[in-house]
């Protein structure tokens, strides 16, 4: 049974329960009406007949008729009082039980079966029974005719008016045909407003039967559920009706989810009805790229929709690949000067000027020696490469990176990519700064005594301009043009990760230092 | 817990209400005692009501008022359903009409339907002719009416299907008469058969011995047979139907009834009541000066006395032909 109706349409369905109900309680109410009728018909019948009979014998001119033996004038009246009770048969025996009324004139003058009478005609007795009467099986009343004589009674005849029972179940059969009709009316209209009721429902679902809608929604859930893109509508009061986990992960309360609305500019399109594609938005120190289109139903705007996915993370990405491709740039530098070097060596060696090769050596070990032994230090292998790639960089720039004296570090767990985020833009933006400065001269510090991790980056640049100092960790912000300036927020938003925090300070001499503060503790965890 | 606590009302509501209904018990009657003379007054009924009212005030033990109502109509049946609805400080006259109502189909009421509390008195029914009529005894009468059975008229009150009626239809049934080829005329009171039997509109009348009894001191109607088993020691003369061969004994009973469902005590106390009113001179005197005897069982006597005559009347009804 509910495979077959999950298998109809739903106007069929519809059809299908309305038909079922609606004929069920027909069926019901036709039964009980049935039975009602019956009873009341009976009774109603025994009523009728009742009191026919006793009206009848009561009348003076039946007696008379009776005395006199001349019956047609009584047999007028008898029927003028049929056709005001639904015609039944009346017939009227004398004291002897002889026939004088009859429907069959042939009876008139034989002896009736005389039980019938008997009880009226000797104990004067009113009795409504069911029995064969004249016609057949029927809801009869005998009454007594009495006659006034020397101031008593007697009984003369007695009178039988009968309902035959094919009558009755006629006049019920009748009535319940009627109802027949009726109710047919009824099933008529149910299956009417199953119609409209079907056809109603099928303009709300776009015509799809609900498992197809219940597919479709399911399919739309999951795509929702599975794009990395954060999607987001509103409806027409402006709040949201869908929001997918992508975008949930950047909201957690509803006034979280407000601001989100306001910082994808939806209610902007909302309002104006107009698309716009690939526009920056910034929310919570995040740059979203979002796609934006009012929903219409007909003409008027019943929503907007967003989908938007976070510049930074794209922006993350291509930094980090951008951070190693510098170091394997500065590696190949630094081997192809080393090579260099040993051309130099070389040559010298063969026109045998040993002297100065040795000077030479002597030379290049000195400049390494400042340094070299320092990295020696940094156990960390992230940013001794760091570290390496950025002075190989620094090397070609013509600018001396140096390791402050009594640096040291040991293992960190901070990831290479962030700690090549922090370091290597503190390096980079160092680098910046001193390229056009007279003296070209980085000096990095890192020390992991006590709880933190404290790396200084001092240049010998131009320093900062002091308005602009409190705005240089925000999102957007470079001294180096548009569509730059991610650098230090990165190094700001990142340090925050591990709990750490970054300082700038200008020395009076020239030159900036930033202090980066890393806690060990939040990457032992 | 909640559970207990309704067991608990339920408890104290059970036995609250039984002791209030012991309380009503032991108090019965608390209030006026009403009989029902279920007829207007001055017939027979009323007349039994009135003495009842009398003996029970004066035995004293009802320790209550008693009053009557009249509630006529129907055959005694306005009064009973009337006393269907009352409460055990009720009880109503009945008589044999309370059964054959029902079985002539003239009644929807059945004396099952109430609690029968006593029998109270009987009268005899007897066949009375004209002094000068001519019939020596029953036999000759009877002998006539076999011979055709329309040539006498009969006088009953106060309708077909009554003790009076009731009982000449035992007779000639028992004679070997067909009793539906009878001519009997109907009278609503005894006095109007009394007027019609000496106007000569009638030959012979079944009537209750109280109706007869003046008439036939002064002589003017002879009396040809008696319903009772044994001869009246008030009449002496007056010969019974089984003496003449004719096997008829016919009391026109009078009882008294309460509504349905009463309860024991009621019915104990009832039967208290009415033993002792029995007994005393009031009521003697009362059924002496109405030619009444006396006829008192008590309530579950009353209720086999019933059974009995309610199978006795069936038997007259169907032997008179209804269904053969």
């Amino acid at each position: 049974m509910s495979f077959t109706i999950k298998n109809m349409t739903i106007r069929k369905r519809i059809m299908f329960i309305f038909l079922i109900s609606s004929m069920f309680l027909i069926l019901i109410l036709m039964a009980a009406f049935s039975y009602i009728e019956v009873k009341n018909s009976q009774e109603r019948f025994e009523q009728l007949s009742r009191q026919t009979a006793n009206g009848l014998s009561f009348m003076p001119a039946l007696t008379k008729a009776i005395k006199s033996n001349d019956y047609s004038e009584i047999q007028g009246i008898i029927d003028r009082v049929r056709l005001h009770a639904e015609n039944p048969i009346v017939t009227v025996v004398d004291r002897d039980g002889i026939f004088i009324i009859h429907p069959d004139e042939t009876k008139i003058g034989t002896s009736g079966e005389k039980c019938h009478f008997t009880q009226s005609l000797l104990f004067g007795s009113y009795i409504t029974k069911e029995a064969e009467g004249a016609g057949g099986p029927s809801v009869m009343t005998t009454a007594p005719i009495y006659e006034k004589i020397y101031g008593g009674e007697q009984v003369v005849g007695a009178i039988t008016v009968e309902y035959l029972n094919e009558d009755i179940n006629a006049t019920i059969i009748k009535k319940i045909f009627r109802l027949i009709l009726v109710a047919i009316i009824g099933i008529i209209v149910c299956i009417g407003s199953a119609l409209f009721l079907a056809r109603s429902i099928q303009s709300d679902t776009l015509g799809f039967e609900p498992a197809t809608i219940a597919g479709l929604f399911r399919e739309r859930e999951a795509m929702l559920d599975a794009v990395k893109e954060g999607i987001v509508v509103i409806d027409k009061s402006q709040n949201i009706s869908m929001i997918n986990p992508s975008a949930k992960k950047l909201v957690q309360t509803k006034d979280e989810q407000r601001e989100l609305v306001k910082a994808l500019g939806l209610l902007e399109t909302f309002r104006k009805g107009e698309s716009s594609y690939d526009k920056e938005q910034l929310y919570d120190g995040s740059v979203l790229i979002t796609n934006r289109r009012p929903l219409y139903h007909g003409q008027e705007i019943v929503g907007a929709i967003c989908s938007f996915r976070d510049k930074t993370d794209i922006k993350q990405l291509q930094e980090t690949i951008l951070q190693i491709q510098g170091y394997s740039d500065g590696l190949r530098a630094q081997a192809h000067e080393y090579k260099n070097k040993l051309y130099v060596l070389m040559g010298l060696l063969q026109i045998e000027h040993y002297d100065e090769a040795l000077q030479f050596i002597e030379e290049e070990t000195l400049e390494e020696k400042q340094a070299i032994p320092m990295l020696q230090m940094i156990e960390d292998p992230g940013v001794h490469a760091i570290l390496l790639g950025k002075m190989a960089k620094a090397a070609e720039k013509k600018v001396t990176l140096v390791v402050g004296e009594g640096s040291r570090l040991g293992r960190t767990s901070i990831t290479v990519s962030d700690m090549a985020i922090m370091l290597g833009n503190l390096l980079d933006n160092a680098i910046d700064a001193v390229l056009h400065a007279k003296q070209k001269k980085i000096e990095v510090m890192i020390t992991d005594i006590g709880s933190e991790i404290v790396i200084d980056v001092q240049d010998t640049g131009m320093g900062l301009n002091p308005e602009t100092v409190k705005e240089i960790f925000q999102t957007g912000f470079s001294s180096k043009g548009e569509q730059r300036g991610y650098g230090l927020s990165h190094v700001y938003e990142t340090a925050k990760k591990y709990d750490g925090m970054v300082e700038v300070s200008m020395l009076k001499v020239g030159g900036t230092v930033f202090s980066l503060y890393l806690p060990k503790t939040k990457g032992e965890t | 817990m909640r559970r207990l606590f309704l067991i608990a009302i339920g408890i104290s509501l059970l036995v609250g209400c039984a002791s209030q209904k012991g309380a009503v018990g032991e108090t019965f009657p608390n209030k006026t005692i009403e009989i029902i003379a279920p007829a207007s007054p001055g017939g027979g009924w009323d007349m039994a009501a009135r003495s009842s009212q009398r003996a029970l005030k004066a035995d004293g033990t009802a320790g209550e008022d008693i009053t009557v109502i009249n509630k006529p109509g129907g055959g005694g049946e306005v009064g009973w359903q009337y006393l269907n609805q009352q409460d055990g400080h009720f009880a109503a006259l009945n008589s044999s009409l309370l059964i054959t109502g029902q079985l002539l189909g003239q009644s929807e009421l059945t004396y099952e339907q109430f609690t029968p509390l006593a029998m109270l008195s009987t009268e005899w029914l007897a066949v009375a002719t004209k002094a000068d009529a001519g019939f020596e005894n029953a036999t000759e009468l009877m002998d006539q009416l076999r011979e055709d059975p329309k040539s006498l008229t009969i006088g009953v009150s106060p309708s077909l299907g009554s003790g009076n009626h009731l009982a000449f239809v035992q007779a000639a049934i028992e004679s070997g008469i067909d009793p539906t080829e009878l001519q009997f005329l109907v009278y609503s009171s005894g006095g109007d058969i009394m007027n019609a039997l000496l106007g000569g509109h009638i030959d012979l009348t079944s009537n209750s011995m109280s109706d007869l009894s003046e008439q036939y001191e002064a002589g003017e109607v002879e009396i040809l047979a008696i319903t009772s088993p044994e001869r009246l020691d008030s009449f002496p003369d007056i010969p019974t139907w089984q003496e003449q061969g004719v096997s008829v004994e016919f009391p026109h009973w009078r009882g008294i009834m309460g509504p349905p469902d009463m309860s024991e005590t009621e019915i104990a106390q009832w039967d208290d009541m009415l033993s002792e009113m029995v007994e005393t001179e009031e009521w003697k005197t009362d059924l002496d000066n109405n030619d009444l005897d006396a006829f008192y069982m008590n309530s579950n006597e009353t209720v086999d006395f019933l059974k009995e005559q309610h199978e006795f009347f069936k038997d007259i009804v169907s032997e008179s032909g209804l269904a053969p």
